[in-house]
């Protein structure tokens, strides 16, 4: 799959900019923008369109290797909140406006409480580095 | 008035009433408290007006425990000392700062921050920096989200910002004072105490030229920096054979900088907020300032760290292949070879764009980072665990006087790798609630590496090795900066602070002159 595939007009407009400045970068902008991308991105690109949960994820794990071998790193952590996150975007796949407040609060009280793990680098809350590993494992054609 | 001390008119030999042994922030600063005061003084200048390779070969050391960085560029022997590469930042020390913190060894000041509020606010003046000093009325006019940290884990920090050249500022001013002789291309040799080591009756003076001569005052006032103040009073040791004011082994010891170090990379969230993580701003009524956000005390208390500040700068993004360069070139200049070698060549040829886009910025406008990618890092700034086993000694080689050169050993605790680790940290989860942006902690914070020499700077700032105790069993100066057991002798600078915050000196060093210049006007 082709990044032209990926449906760009549904992200705002500054987060298109940011994407597209940052993608012909050097490698590790590229990974900056993966750690900006999973609270940024994500929760936008969920929000935009029932399908566009769908269209977030397999972009990731199709064109963003980065996040993917990050989820791995998490997995190897051990990422405890995968299970719960994985069912939580299973149940509100078809309520995208209810997962980006579910996904969000989750993030936000993960910060508030201490709730992160350090993965390769990365500061992420427990259930980001679970967001990631789901990643990691998602085959994106059976989503 | 100015004088060179190598011009056959001026004396060799010189009497006055206070003799201050340097003309950098600490020393100008006491000098003018006297100008038409009716008290004579004489301020000695080992270098001139202009910057001297031979005159800064005099403070050349070796160094015997962390590399320091370049020691010729942090302590510059001119008119106006080392305000002449200083970056401005001022801002006081907190009230912790002074306070004996159970779990920091040695921690504590015999004065407090009120003791010193009336002297930073004259120093304000005389540094030029906004005279406003509430910072939450100033915190109103800094960037928004730092009104919304989790005061707990950070407290936004700000700074006044001016680099007033003391030498440039206050050239004319101590040119017409007929009362201020400053004597340039005069450097202390030894201070010489009285045989019942009770007081300084002279102290020799030489010039490069071959010129010998002394001064005879009745105060004596070291205001030549961290490193040079203890080396002064190590060198004086021909009555008193440790060196004067060595009784307790104390001089020379505690020796620390300020850690300066990038901790992190930020990805901001949405490309708005880059102008929101960006730290400078001006105020409305006209001052430059800038933010920081500062561990606060209860998270300093409950996670058992030092005071450290966190600021964001715009870097050139961690570039492996600058960084083996870096190493391989370093190496080699003390005709070594790094450790793997061939792996760091590997690196650099792969980089070699970066290379060359680096040198060819520094080459044409002097930025090595003009060229190469940005993001913003987070540098984090940190005081030192004060550790006697840190400190500066004489070593065994001579400068060209035939003074022996310092040895500087000096050495990190584990305590100092834990704050930066903290300070990361907490930033890292404010920056992560407020929806700001997310970091990549840098390596040697993310695993235990050790301290890696050339990522950890002292950022210049010299501190301790006179540190200030009511206990002659603690401390080399007293509360009021007088060198235990002598009676005419004092220390100004940095060299006195106990602990060193994580605020930049300069504005304490100059409060703490003020300070002294009351009581010996007092005296």
């Amino acid at each position: 799959m082709s990044r032209n595939r990926y449906d760009s007009e549904r992200l705002t407009g500054s987060e298109i900019h940011f994407l597209k400045a940052s993608i012909s970068r050097r490698r590790f902008l590229l990974r900056t923008v993966c750690g900006g991308a999973l609270t940024a991105f994500v929760p936008s690109a969920v929000s935009a369109s029932p399908t566009n949960f769908r269209h977030a994820v397999r972009w990731i794990t199709e064109n963003f290797q980065e996040i993917r071998d990050l989820g791995a790193a998490c997995r190897r952590k051990g990422a405890s909140e995968i299970e719960a996150v994985s069912n939580l975007l299973n149940e509100h796949r078809e309520m995208p406006d209810e997962l980006l407040n579910t996904l969000s609060r989750r993030i936000k009280n993960d910060f508030a409480n201490d709730r992160v793990v350090v993965i390769d680098g990365w500061v992420v809350t427990e259930t980001e580095a679970a967001f990631c590993a789901y990643c990691a494992i998602v085959d994106p054609f059976e989503l | 008035m100015l004088i060179d001390y190598r011009q056959g008119s001026s004396p060799a030999d010189i009497d006055t009433d206070l003799c201050i042994i340097g003309s950098g922030a600490a020393g100008i600063t006491l000098a003018r408290e006297f100008i038409d005061s009716g008290v004579s003084v004489v301020v000695l200048e080992s270098g001139g007006m202009e910057y001297s390779e031979a005159a800064q070969d005099l403070s050349e050391g070796i160094s015997a425990g962390l590399e320091l960085e370049d020691w010729g560029a942090n302590r510059l022997r001119l008119f106006g000392g080392t305000t002449y590469h200083w970056g401005g930042w001022c801002a006081t020390f907190t009230e912790m700062d002074f306070e004996n913190r159970s779990w920091v060894p040695h921690s504590g000041w015999p004065i407090n921050k009120k003791t010193l509020a009336p002297y930073y606010m004259r120093a304000r003046k005389i540094l030029e920096i906004n005279d406003r000093p509430d910072d939450e009325e100033r915190l109103a006019e800094a960037t928004k989200f730092s009104r919304q940290f989790n005061r707990d884990r950070v407290v936004p920090q700000l700074f006044d910002v001016n680099a007033l050249r003391f030498g440039e500022r206050f050239k004319t001013e101590l040119e017409k004072s007929s009362g201020v002789r400053v004597f340039l291309n005069a450097t202390a040799m030894e201070l010489v105490p009285a045989p019942d080591g009770n007081k300084i009756t002279s102290l020799k003076v030489g010039a490069l030229s071959g010129k010998r001569g002394q001064v005879r005052a009745r105060d004596y006032v070291l205001a030549c920096g961290g490193i040079e103040n203890a080396r002064l009073l190590l060198l004086s040791n021909s009555v008193e054979r440790k060196g004067i004011g060595n009784r307790n082994d104390l001089v020379g010891r505690y020796f620390m900088g300020h850690l300066l170090a990038e901790t992190a990379y930020v990805a901001s969230e949405r490309p708005e907020n880059n102008v929101e993580l960006g730290s400078e701003f001006e105020t409305s009524n006209g001052f430059k300032s800038l933010l920081g956000m500062r561990v606060g005390d209860a998270a300093q208390r409950n996670q058992e760290v030092l005071n450290s500040v966190g600021i964001f700068t715009s870097q050139h993004a961690p570039n492996e292949a600058m960084y083996a360069f870096k190493e391989l070139k370093n190496a080699m200049q003390r005709g070594e070879l790094p450790n793997e070698t061939a792996g760091k060549v590997g690196k650099v040829l792969l980089g070699l764009d970066d290379i060359l886009r680096a040198a060819y910025g520094k080459i044409i406008y002097r930025d090595v980072n003009r060229y190469l990618d940005k993001v913003w890092a987070l540098s984090g700034m940190s005081e030192q665990q004060p550790n006697p086993e840190s400190r500066v000694m004489l070593s065994d080689k001579q400068d060209t006087f035939g003074q022996m050169k310092v040895a500087l050993d000096w050495r990190l605790t584990e305590m100092d790798r834990r704050t930066f680790q903290v300070m990361t940290k907490n930033v890292a989860l404010e920056l992560g609630r407020l929806g700001i942006g997310r970091m990549r902690l840098a390596e040697w914070i993310a695993k235990d590496t050790g301290w890696t020499p050339w990522l950890i700077s002292s950022y210049g700032h010299h501190l301790g090795t006179t540190r200030m105790s009511d206990d002659p069993a603690e401390g080399v100066v007293d509360r009021h900066c007088r060198v235990h057991g002598l009676g005419n002798l004092h220390v100004a600078g940095g060299s006195t602070f106990p602990t060193g915050s994580a605020l930049n000196p300069t504005f304490t060093i100059v409060a703490l002159a003020l300070r002294l210049a009351d009581r010996l006007k007092q005296d």
